[in-house]
């Protein structure tokens, strides 16, 4: 029955919906996922991101050449987590990572997908072709070191947001780049002047974490890949081949295709890889590369002062260490700014500035979000809760208040000329879900949009049958 | 809140009736046009009701 | 979408591999070390793909030290020679090395002790624990865990180390996981008890790799969900301090808890000098007659 009541809400914002890389890969086609499954970088991050307890499933299975009863994997989980076990089943399914497949004698049955576990293994113990970036090098005369490559991902992957608030640094941001934000929906064109500006969904994106950012940005990427004629597998491979690389050293960039060089100088934009020249032979991969798919859990950088900037303490007011401009703005779009010092920025949740945001279409969620995730190392150790509760529930309430309403789009049915009329269009609508509200007493229905014309339809034929 | 849709429908505040149909008492169904107006006629309710909590100044 | 991203979950795992080369099972077949050391690797490699932010480290221990090898000081350069996983070529080359080290360092005058230090090395993993823990960032929580994989019998000279050790381990929240390759180990598996690890005594060699990945793979919040073998009883006899020897019945001092298979006028461990226990009968009698006069 809940589908009859979530027909769509129309005035919140819709959350920016950044797939991970478990949905992203089950929007493929399976004949895809088969030639991704050929490369072993791909079938490791597969694998990382399954859920720890298929995880063991495919460990389990990775070293046996026949099928294996479902009875029996099913009795490998504890009874009290049979709920966990259907909803793997299910994931290894989507992913298509093992198949059915009976066993002599009619069992049902689960077999690994051959190719998924020949290049998992391939990964685990070795063997096949070396990954295509890993040509012999000589020793770089000008080696670059980790504190070099995380300060340069940065300052590229800065200028990217840089652009999209529109503060004064803008430069170094390519055409391209630009033409990836307005694909993704986090800028459009100025009806005026036909300038790029931020949307809804570019504030939210603003005020995610810096990894998600990046993958958010990769996923939009690889929608135009086709379209510039690159070939998604290939750079799909060269995507996980940087996700699992080392980071400080150097690979080479020798035997890669046009196609894959193209790639990687896109990659170089915005900072997931670092080149000293375009035909340098050799890249350094940067932070930003590194478990690009994991997205969240991962630190983006060890060094807290860069992480940890914002102390929030319970009178609302916000510290800042910081004297980055980007930081400055992003705060800004939800805080009240009072002081700003050479190191330090002093502002004040109100409840202004607050809903100033929500009416920009950011959520409560991302604000609390962006906080938490920027909270300065001392708040941390003092949490959890990180952040003051106090101030958590006051964003949330002040989020609330806006929403007094659920709004659902709908169609009126009324003015039946029977009762019998009435109960037969409503229990069809409630057999397809689509009924969002009734009254037998009124004989008047509300359906949502979507199902509005096939009620229509049925209604039509209903009444062509019994006149 | 039902009462201040009401309110607002009879009293044309919103410059025109939007209520097409009250269903029952947690239901109306209005036109979806007003929609934009009728929330930032609901923020400005919330303003008026509060009042700033924090002290800005020093 | 937004979860408590500040909290990095590590997992930390520690192997410890018993290299000794007079274990009875590498004495009759040398192969076995070599196909010990693969199912190893492999397993250490497999803790590594579960997740990006696993962590390894190995200590290999012999009859008079204990090594780590892996991590190492000096990282191996590599380039990739076939399709594996950098990190993991990485890891399979570092213990490979190191332990070539560990081997060729074994002094060959000395007579070969059939006795390895263990607990020895079990120390050194509490102690990188304890650094890991003590140097982690802000917001990140590691759980941590060791294996030991020996063929060795577990002697009860290291009765005091292990016991310190395995109190130490729960205290620290580590747990301790117990391969054994040959024989029943008494002691270590009460360590396993303790700080409520897995204790396995393998019973077919040539499947050692299955079953490391079946029962020490799972993390112990996973394990809960996994249906395991169900735990072995554990025989808690505790080894006398005199000789060693595992006893059901023994004299345990009064002031520090050492235990003893014979009675001792004077405590070992802490002087304690006890008085001859006189005929008890007669002294309880002497002792309700005192009680009658007060009366």
């Amino acid at each position: 029955m809940s589908n009859t009541i979530s027909g769509k809400n129309l005035l919140r914002p819709t959350g920016l919906q950044c797939k991970n890389l478990q949905e992203y890969l089950k929007s493929r086609p399976p004949e895809v996922l088969n030639k991704l499954y050929h490369n072993p970088p791909i079938c490791l991050a597969v694998f990382r991101e399954l859920p720890v307890i298929a995880k063991h499933y495919v460990m389990r299975l990775l070293f046996v050449e026949q099928p294996v009863p479902q009875a029996v994997i099913a009795s490998w989980c504890s009874k009290l987590h049979f709920e966990e076990h259907q909803k793997v089943v299910l994931i290894l399914n989507e992913l298509n990572v093992w198949k059915e497949a009976s066993i002599p004698g009619g069992l049902p049955g689960w077999i690994l997908n051959t190719t998924f576990k020949k290049n998992l293994k391939i990964v685990l113990l070795g063997g096949g072709k070396p990954w295509t970036m890993s040509n012999q090098l000589e020793i770089d005369s000008k080696p670059r070191d980790v504190a070099f490559l995380d300060s340069y991902a940065l300052e590229r992957w800065e200028c990217v947001l840089h652009y999209m608030v529109g503060s004064q640094q803008q430069e170094g941001i390519s055409a391209d780049a630009v033409r990836i934000l307005l694909h993704a929906g986090l800028m459009k064109r100025d009806e005026a002047d036909g300038s790029p500006v931020i949307t809804q969904a570019g504030f939210q994106f603003l005020l995610l974490e810096t990894a998600l950012q990046v993958w958010y940005f990769i996923l939009q990427y690889l929608d135009t890949i086709e379209a510039r004629g690159l070939d998604l597998v290939e750079c799909l491979t060269f995507l996980f081949q940087l996700n699992f690389s080392t980071l400080g050293k150097d690979y080479s960039t020798e035997g890669m295709s046009e196609g894959l060089l193209t790639f990687l100088q896109h990659l170089r934009e915005f900072g997931l890889v670092y080149q000293r020249k375009r035909k340098a032979g050799r890249f350094y991969p940067t932070r930003l590369a590194l478990n690009i798919a994991t997205g969240q859990n991962k630190p983006l950088s060890r060094d807290p002062e860069k992480e940890g900037y914002i102390v929030v303490e319970t009178n609302y007011r916000v510290y800042a260490y910081t004297n980055s401009n980007l930081q400055v703005a992003l705060l800004g779009l939800f805080c009240e700014m009072l002081y700003r010092f050479p190191n330090l920025v002093v502002s004040i949740l109100t409840r202004d500035s607050v809903r100033q945001a929500l009416k920009s279409g950011i959520t409560a969620a991302q604000i609390v979000g962006y906080l938490q995730q920027h909270a300065h190392s001392k708040m941390i150790e003092a949490g959890p809760p990180i952040l003051p509760p106090t101030i958590v529930d006051q964003i949330k309430l002040w989020e609330n208040e806006r929403n007094r309403f659920i709004f659902s789009e709908g169609v009126l049915y009324s003015q039946f000329l029977s009762q019998t009329d009435f109960e037969v269009l409503r229990d069809h609508a409630l057999s397809t879900g689509v009924l969002i509200w009734q009254s037998e007493r009124k004989r008047t229905m509300v359906v949502t949009k979507a199902g509005h014309d096939d009620v229509k339809k049925f209604w039509k034929r209903y009444s062509k049958g019994s006149s | 809140m039902k009462q201040f849709l009401l309110h607002l429908d009879e009293t044309f505040a919103l410059g025109r009736k939007f209520i097409i149909q009250d269903l029952d008492e947690r239901h109306l169904f209005i036109s979806a046009d007003i929609l934009d107006i009728l929330q930032s006629k609901v923020d400005d309710l919330m303003d008026q009701i509060s009042f700033p909590l924090a002290e800005k100044g020093i | 979408m937004f979860k408590m991203s500040n909290e990095i979950e590590t997992s930390l795992l520690i192997i410890v591999l018993d290299v000794n080369p007079v274990q009875r099972i590498i004495k009759q077949e040398t192969r076995i070390l070599t196909q010990c050391l693969d199912s190893t690797i492999v397993f250490a490699n497999a803790h590594l793909m579960q997740s990006s932010n696993n962590q390894l480290a190995v200590i290999a221990c012999h009859s008079d030290g204990a090594k780590f090898l892996y991590p190492c000081e000096k990282p191996v350069e590599i380039r990739q020679i076939d399709g594996q996983y950098e990190k993991f070529t990485m890891v399979e080359r570092t213990v490979r090395q190191q332990l070539q080290q560990v081997i060729n360092e074994i002094s060959l005058d000395k007579p070969l002790n059939g006795e390895s230090l263990i607990s020895g090395a079990l120390t050194m993993a509490l102690c990188y624990v304890a650094r890991l823990e003590r140097e982690k960032i802000a917001g990140e929580k590691i759980y941590s865990r060791i294996l030991v994989i020996t063929a060795s019998n577990d002697s009860a000279t290291q009765y005091m180390n292990y016991m310190n050790i395995f109190f130490t381990a729960q205290k620290m929240g580590i747990i301790l996981d117990v391969c054994s390759l040959d024989q029943e180990l008494t002691l270590l598996q009460q360590g396993c008890d303790i700080t409520g690890g897995n204790y396995l005594k393998v019973p077919q060699l040539s499947g050692l790799l299955q079953y490391l990945l079946w029962i020490f793979l799972p993390d112990p919040n996973v394990r809960s969900k996994l249906v395991l073998p169900p735990p072995v009883k554990v025989d808690y006899r505790a080894a006398c301090f005199c000789h060693q020897e595992l006893i059901d019945i023994g004299y345990v001092c009064s002031i520090c808890l050492s235990i003893f298979c014979k009675f001792s006028p004077i405590c070992t461990t802490c002087h304690t000098v006890f008085k001859m226990p006189g005929p008890i009968p007669i002294k309880m009698k002497k002792k309700k007659k005192t009680i009658d006069i007060v009366h």
